[in-house]
């Protein structure tokens, strides 16, 4: 169905929330869009479903009945196996820094739009994929290019100078597919798909605007660009090589 | 808090009209002036007993010369006799004595007081007349003695010898100089112990302004004068609980969205599952403005903590998405100033400032032309439109939580009239403000500085 994650068995995502419903919603949309999944309702009840079978990825609400969410993600995170997406409703961004620093992947508040949390999913899993291919370690949380630092966690860029330059979760998104797959073309539909969990429509410009914005920030010549080149009616190849940072 | 008061180092800024400074030096300099003018009239009428406002030793010399010149000649020696004592030498002299010149006068106040106190037909005496002080010669040291020569018209020469005498006459001199010294001693000693005085007061000031502005700076020290410590320990008192208060709010917020999130998110998700696309849309529309509202009343609880740590950052590649958005979205928007611009601040609470004031002038006045600067230590990011711009009495009160520039505008308006409110809390939590002026052309002109 999705040639970008095409994998034998569909991935097996563990769903730790105490909300049943939201659990049951989640899980539904999950299968709606090709993931197998396993709920879980709180501390206990996922570490006997982590011990029953291996995930690929573990979406984790924080305030659960029987304990906190973050210790269950350093826990997680010290046996260092599958990602972890932190799905709460406290929203502060401090909260978010908490829970990166802990070893969560990734946060995304509640309420989400389903086809975000999708499309964050996504993300986690190519990422952990190419790295686990490349050199199965997962200690890459950030990546280098031409004295630029990209941090996946923080979900941030900052030039060698260490001035942070702010980018749109879109953007984020699509520079990170970008460098993470250096030297290779990236399709418009692979980066239209990573940002909406969806294939575009044929008169959609917006991967162009958003690639435009990505010049400006890091081009040293927008107007002739060297590390985002536009292959023509193939998509798009980041050319800077690109090391873990 | 401001540095110790150096008192040798007067001010930075001369202290305002009616402040208590000027005030405490007005009084103390009046005080001052009655008094010495008191005691100078005493010491005068004590001189002058008898004659009054005329000044002795002049009036007695002229009262000789006048008599030696008008009286019997036969008399004159009677007359010299009369007058000789051990502090008056009265001489007749037949010549000029050849060490002193005709006309040659030590003390030129002294010669014309005496001529003033001779008749009109016999002041022309004096023009020939020599005075000088022998023992000392500067005049407005204490002086001893006095010598006047004066040639009277039958041509005799008459000298008068005033011994121990000339101390009277410049006593008064002497007295108005060391009072003239001890009136500017006075003055700069009062300014500095005024300022003094007042330094803890101005600190005081100082604080309070600050704590105004942001209720998390320093509190101020309680040291000085007993009065300055309680006031310093009550305004302490009152920062922790503005500071308890704003958390509270914020905790109570925070609470809230968060208890709602989580009924929010099952909302959302069902909604996903109604069959019909637009009402789907609709009710996913309505949805987002639900989350509007909370995620706006929490951005401005938000905006008066600093829970955001502070970073360097590109504000230029900021305020252009910014701009780049609303240009997107058909909206008039420009920026004009730099490629980049890093400054130290926090990038999310600034981002949300601008926006809000781009969103504003968008709203309210058509366009936005944003320009930014980098003055000195100073960020300075301006947003002029062309609307009906703000009139000066609403120029403030136009920040305060859930004011709208027209009533007409209904709850649509992006920022549920908590943009501007916010904008000046995060700009006020960076140490600066967000002021407006008339834009040249029409419109208003925001204004937003930050020391960067």
């Amino acid at each position: 169905m999705y040639p970008s994650l095409s994998t034998a068995a569909p991935p097996l995502v563990l769903i730790v929330d105490d909300d049943p419903e939201i659990r049951a919603m989640v899980r539904a949309i999950l299968t709606q869009h090709g993931f197998a999944s396993v709920e879980a309702e709180g501390v206990g009840a996922a570490h006997a479903a982590l011990r029953a079978q291996a995930f690929d990825l573990v979406l984790l609400d924080l305030g659960l009945g029987d304990g906190d969410g973050l210790d269950l993600c350093r826990r997680l995170r010290g046996e260092g196996a599958q990602p972890v997406l932190i799905l709460s409703a406290r929203a502060d961004p401090i909260d978010r820094i908490l829970g990166i620093e802990v070893g969560a992947d990734d946060y995304l508040t509640k309420p989400f739009h389903p086809r975000e949390l999708i499309a964050r999913i996504r993300a986690i899993l190519r990422r952990t994929h190419a790295q686990g291919v490349a050199n199965q370690s997962r200690s890459a949380s950030a990546l280098g290019f031409a004295g630029w630092r990209l941090d996946l966690v923080r979900r941030e860029l900052r030039r060698a100078d260490g001035a942070l330059v702010h980018l749109g979760d879109a953007e984020f998104e699509m520079l990170a597919l970008l460098v993470e797959r250096a030297q290779r073309v990236v399709s418009r539909d692979e980066l239209f798909e990573a940002l909406h969990g969806r294939l575009p429509d044929p008169e959609d410009r917006s991967i162009d605007l958003r690639i435009s914005r990505l010049r400006r920030k890091i081009e040293i010549d927008p107007k002739q660009p060297a590390m985002i080149k536009t292959i023509r009616a193939e998509g798009f190849l980041f050319t800077e090589a690109v090391v873990p940072a | 808090m401001s540095a110790p008061v150096d008192p040798l180092r007067l001010w930075r800024r001369p202290p305002a009209p009616w402040s208590l400074f000027w005030v405490a030096i007005a009084i103390l300099l009046t005080t001052f002036l009655i008094s010495s003018v008191t005691l100078f009239a005493l010491t005068q009428a004590r001189v002058d007993s008898g004659l009054p406002r005329r000044v002795p030793l002049p009036d007695q010399a002229a009262a000789i010369i006048l008599a030696f010149e008008t009286g019997d000649v036969g008399q004159r020696d009677l007359m010299r006799r009369a007058l000789n004592s051990s502090d008056l030498g009265v001489r007749l002299l037949e010549t000029w004595p050849s060490e002193r010149r005709r006309g040659e006068l030590g003390h030129r106040w002294m010669a014309q007081t005496i001529r003033g106190y001779l008749p009109a037909d016999k002041a022309g005496l004096m023009d020939e007349a020599a005075i000088w002080f022998p023992e000392i010669q500067r005049p407005g040291w204490i002086v001893k003695a006095v010598q006047v020569i004066v040639p009277l018209s039958d041509g005799a020469i008459l000298e008068l010898d005033f011994r121990d005498r000339g101390i009277v006459f410049y006593y008064a001199i002497w007295t108005m100089g060391a009072w003239g010294l001890f009136a500017l001693v006075l003055t700069g000693g009062a300014i500095i112990v005024v300022r003094r005085i007042l330094a803890p007061l101005r600190r005081v000031a100082a604080a309070a302004d600050q704590i105004g502005r942001d209720v998390d700076s320093p509190p101020m020290p309680e040291a000085g004068p007993a009065e300055l410590r309680r006031v310093a320990r009550a305004f302490n008192a009152m920062q922790q609980r503005v500071r308890d208060l704003i958390g509270q709010r914020t905790r109570m917020l925070a609470g809230i969205a968060h208890d709602l999130r989580t009924v929010l998110t099952r909302q959302r998700l069902r909604l996903e599952a109604l069959p019909e696309p637009a009402q789907r849309a609709k009710a996913i529309a309505d949805f987002d403005f639900m989350m509007r509202v909370i995620d706006t009343h929490l951005d401005f609880a938000k905006a008066e903590q600093a829970l955001e740590p502070p970073t360097r950052f590109d504000l230029a590649n900021l305020v252009i998405d910014l701009v780049e958005d609303a240009a997107a979205a058909g909206k008039n928007a420009l920026y004009v100033g730099p490629d980049q611009a890093v400054i130290l601040g926090r990038p999310d609470a600034l981002r949300r400032a601008i926006a809000n004031l781009i969103d504003n002038a968008l709203t309210y006045g058509g366009e936005a032309e944003v320009s930014l600067r980098l003055d000195g230590t100073e960020a300075v990011v301006q947003i002029g439109d062309r609307g009906p711009g703000v009139r000066p009495a609403d120029r403030d009160t136009i920040f305060l939580p859930y004011r709208r520039m027209s009533d007409a505008q209904a709850l649509d308006a992006p920022h549920f009239g908590l943009g501007l409110a916010t904008t000046r809390a995060i700009l006020r939590r960076h140490g600066g403000d967000v002021t407006i002026a008339d834009r040249p052309g029409g419109g208003a002109l925001f204004i937003a500085r930050w020391p960067g």
